[in-house]
């Protein structure tokens, strides 16, 4: 991997790392949607990993607007029991 | 007085018998009457898959009121909800500030529409479905499946 000295100065090989761009947009503004139902746990399962944690705006593309709601949305649906807090993990004892 | 629009979707115990249900549902319906309140929408979700245990059940029963009241309203069900021992859960949110009762007609007007569509929907896409299955239709229902057809395109 490093077949001249420079990369192995581990500043110069984090320069020669590709960074990939590709823009993401935020699916809630090109739906213009700007009301997000915690109901629609079918929805709302797109933004979540498959542990049950809410996928970050880096990831998802959304914008801080539609994070902040969604983020609130998915806590609302977490109460009411239709989305997951955490993965349940099969064990032996008890129900987790 | 002005009144608020809101919305609560009530989390119940899975293995209520059907004349316990139907209680609750008459009580909540009462607590709406004696407060001036006014049903802009009901469902009822049935059992449901818990998302995660809550005291130590795996369903729950759904029951989501939308409506129309005051502010007062919405404290004496909460009231009531957290005194009821077959109330997991519940979640109240305000949708709009400001219901008038124009607003609530126009709403229930909405819904009905909308209610017609998704059954027309639902129609064609039985009529599609049945004419992919078999062939052999009664001629009615060729002709119903020719209009739809139509309205695709």
């Amino acid at each position: 991997m490093y077949d001249n000295a420079d990369d192995k100065n581990p500043r110069h090989a984090r320069n020669k790392k590709r960074i990939f761009h590709r823009r993401k947009v935020c699916r809630f503004c090109v739906d213009h949607i700007n009301d997000i139902d915690y109901k629609d746990s079918r929805t709302l399962r797109n933004f979540v990993t498959e542990r049950g944690k809410i996928v970050p705006r880096r990831i998802s593309g959304n914008c801080a607007k539609h994070q902040r709601l969604l983020t609130q949305t998915i806590m609302r649906a977490r109460f009411m029991a239709l989305l997951p807090y955490t993965a349940m993990v099969p064990s032996s004892s008890g129900p987790y | 007085m002005y009144s608020r629009r809101y919305e609560t979707l009530i989390l119940l115990a899975p293995n209520l018998e059907a004349t316990k249900l139907e209680t609750f549902k008459n009580k909540v319906e009462g607590i709406f009457s004696a407060g001036e309140g006014q049903i802009v929408r009901f469902e009822d979700w049935g059992r449901r898959r818990l998302a995660y245990p809550i005291k130590k059940e795996l369903f729950g029963y759904y029951l989501l009121y939308d409506f129309q009241g005051r502010p007062k309203l919405a404290t004496e069900l909460e009231r009531n909800l957290k005194i009821d021992e077959t109330v997991f859960k519940y979640l109240t949110l305000v949708l709009s500030k400001n219901f008038t009762n124009n607003d609530l007609l126009k709403a229930k007007e909405k819904l009905l529409i909308e209610a017609a569509h998704r059954e027309a929907e639902k129609v064609q896409r039985e009529v599609a479905e049945g004419g992919n299955e078999s062939e052999n239709e009664v001629e009615g229902d060729i002709e119903t499946k020719a209009e739809t057809f139509d309205d695709e395109e």
